[in-house]
């Protein structure tokens, strides 16, 4: 095949087609409650409104970004957080009707012209800490939404009967459908719905619809994402990226929600009506300039993602493998980077928001599902990501096709890869010293490297399976250390130390023991141990940038503030420091990318 | 800064199609598609896609040869080319 410049008519991905009577889906809606917005312009990267439903009452109603709201709290996690004050008691746990799902857009989030700025913050109190958990997420459905009228959605209250809510853009209506006859898992059910609310049935039509779903499994399991989509025009597919950590799928599903959709009715370079036009495309062109000849000499994003830091990681002792007892393994160089690069599909714009090009989107067209209910089908699997290849690095899974498997069974089921990953590791150490076995797991053999029994949980999740240990197992590290303290199988303290949770959320795939610094980032960290806010692995084992107590307690500082502020806004943090001036390293501090900061 | 050749490295950085090779070879950006991300103009080596600062696509040199009719001194010219000859994709083999 030829590797570049095909029209995108022409292009082919062998994925398997599927063909539904969507009229008679769609006839089946019942239309709960609908109501007309008179449709604004976005002025300064604001629409100044919010979207408010509740799905208890069916209302739906409008509230205002104020002066001083947008002072105080910018946007993102900011409006997120200030929403959820407002609205949630001291008492709010995630199944109550009060909890809300929360998904905000910041004042830069839409822009086109610099890479990463599409970014969604999504908010809700967690069923894994029962903690306020956010997430950002690429996709299309924030910056959409935005156009569409609204700075944020918050969604409380719990429906009866699986719902849907649409936001249109181009009618100007938003509505509460029940949604019975469609799939609930993300790969067919964003490609039904892409297909039914696009206006024409033209790829340009289908690329203005944006899709918030999650899947089966995450009605069970307190690991559920939530899956946004953005449609991709030359593989003919919804693609997805996840807000995976904190089960804010989980709360999804538990609201009875099926999907949120979002269409746009048009929008172009300028749809956030910046200040200062010239200015932005100045900036954000100088900056793809950067990746356009830097990327390949630094972190090689456009060729193989994030899991370029896979070899990095296993090179510095950092790769969490079999449950973070090991930071390297002999294996491992079959999962480097350039092993999924044979397999990622080139020569697209694979950015998750126009005009990204670090474009660490891959995917793997045309991939043959090796196990469960997809079983001989192909499809797109978006990724995998890092964490998703330290996610099996941790459950001992070497052979990249199968972790290609868990990727893609692990976004459509709606389960967080992170969460899964170290929570399955989890068990499968409690497996190999006895405190598990075969028995007690329901039947399944959960030894490292099982990746046939790892599969065979996550489909036992989502379909609902009675088994103890699976209903348990759903629930996290936390919970099952609870599960087997009770049973009184194992030595408590060995218990305690090997599930590697905090707070009831599992580790992001780090090996912290190795750095004080990201230790200190995941202990201090709100939200439980993720790498959102404190990523500093990287500077202090790696590049070696922050080698005394006092620095790394700076960079403790420093860097979950700095970091938040991307949340603030609808960014994304890759563009920032995953791409670096060719100056950097003679500026005074080269881990802070002066240079990035002040742009 | 070149005349744009019209090798297309800029149409797979397009990601809503409104780069396309129209039938005579020509390198062509649709304005009301375009949603002005500048990737095509970052991404060029030889800087033949530009912006102005009056609107946010960017526009670029579409072989039309008014300049060649205009030159008074028939300094300018128009060569045809075969596009295969030209032809050059988006690096990506670098580095993995």
């Amino acid at each position: 095949m030829v590797e570049g410049q095909i029209a995108v008519e022409e292009y082919k991905t062998e994925n398997t087609e599927h063909t539904w009577d969507l009229k008679k889906i769609q006839s089946a809606h019942k239309i709960l409650k609908k109501i007309l917005y008179k449709k604004g312009q976005v002025t300064k990267g604001y629409a100044d409104r919010t979207l408010y439903v509740n799905l208890s009452n069916n209302e739906i109603s409008e509230k205002p970004v104020t002066d001083e709201m947008k002072k105080k709290f910018t946007g993102g996690r900011g409006f997120g957080l200030k929403l959820m004050w407002d609205s949630c008691k001291p008492s709010t746990r995630w199944d109550s009707p009060e909890n809300e799902l929360l998904i905000t857009t910041g004042p830069l989030c839409g822009t086109t012209q610099y890479a990463g700025s599409g970014k969604s913050l999504c908010l809700s109190v967690s069923p894994s800490t029962n903690i306020i958990c956010d997430c950002n997420v690429g996709g299309f459905f924030g910056p959409y939404m935005k156009f569409a009228g609204f700075d944020a959605l918050e969604i409380q209250g719990k429906a009866t009967k699986d719902v849907i809510v649409v936001i249109d853009g181009e009618k100007g209506s938003v509505s509460i459908e029940t949604a019975p006859l469609e799939e609930t898992n993300t790969h067919l059910l964003a490609e039904q719905l892409t297909r039914m609310y696009a206006s024409e049935d033209t790829e340009k039509s289908r690329q203005k619809v944006s899709v918030v779903s999650s899947g089966l499994a995450a009605e069970h399991s307190f690991w559920g994402c939530l899956n946004f989509s953005f449609y991709d025009i030359r593989r003919k597919v919804p693609r997805i990226k996840q807000a995976g950590r904190g089960g804010l799928g989980t709360v999804l599903r538990d609201k009875k929600i099926k999907a949120v959709v979002v269409k746009v009715e048009r929008f172009d370079g300028v749809s956030n009506h910046p200040a200062d036009p010239v200015a932005l495309a100045k900036v954000g062109t100088k900056l793809h300039k950067e990746i356009r000849d830097l990327d390949r000499y630094q972190c090689n994003m456009r060729a193989v993602g994030t899991g370029h830091l896979v070899e990095i990681m296993d090179a510095y002792d950092l790769l969490p493998t079999e449950n973070y007892r090991f930071g390297s393994f002999p294996k491992a160089s079959k999962i480097y980077s350039p092993k999924f690069y044979e397999l990622f599909t080139k020569i697209i714009p694979d950015g998750c928001w126009y005009g990204c090009t670090m474009a660490c989107s891959k995917t793997v067209d045309g991939y043959t599902v090796m196990t469960g209910p997809y079983k001989g089908q192909k499809v797109t699997v978006d990724g995998p990501e890092y964490e998703t290849i330290g996610a099996c690095s941790n459950m001992s899974l070497w052979d990249p096709l199968w972790i290609l498997e868990f990727n893609f069974y692990c976004d459509t089921y709606g389960i967080d890869t992170i969460s899964a990953g170290t929570s399955i590791a989890f068990y499968m150490e409690m497996y190999e010293y006895g405190i598990l076995n075969k028995e007690r797991c329901d039947g399944l053999e959960l030894c490292f490297g099982n990746a046939d029994a790892a599969l065979e949980l996550l489909h036992r999740i989502a379909r609902g399976d009675s088994g103890e240990f699976i209903i348990v197992a759903a629930k996290g590290a936390r919970r099952v250390k609870d599960w087997i303290n009770q049973h009184g199988w194992g030595d408590k303290h060995l218990v305690e130390d090997t599930g590697m949770e905090s707070k009831g959320l599992e580790f992001s795939e780090y090996v912290t023991k190795e750095s004080l610094a990201m230790q200190g980032g995941y202990g201090l960290t709100l939200k439980g141990p993720q790498h959102d806010e404190a990523w500093l692995i990287f500077m202090d084992m790696v590049n070696n940038a922050i080698p005394t107590f006092q620095m790394k307690a700076e960079a403790l500082h420093y860097f979950p503030m700095w970091r938040t502020w991307f949340g603030l806004n609808g960014l994304c943090k890759l563009p920032w420091n995953d791409v670096e001036p060719a100056d950097n390293a003679q500026t005074s501090e080269p881990s802070k990318v002066p240079e990035h900061v002040q742009n | 800064m070149h005349v744009c050749d019209q090798r297309g490295l800029c149409l797979d950085m397009c990601p809503v199609n409104a780069l396309t090779r129209r039938k005579n070879g020509v390198v062509w950006l649709d304005k009301d598609i375009c949603i002005g991300c500048q990737a095509c103009v970052g991404f060029c080596p030889i800087g033949a896609m530009r912006k102005a600062d009056i609107r946010m696509e960017p526009f670029k040199c579409i072989s039309c040869g008014a300049c060649v009719r205009a030159c008074p001194e028939k300094a300018l010219e128009l060569v045809e080319v075969k596009i295969a000859n030209i032809k050059e994709v988006v690096y990506y083999k670098q580095g993995a």
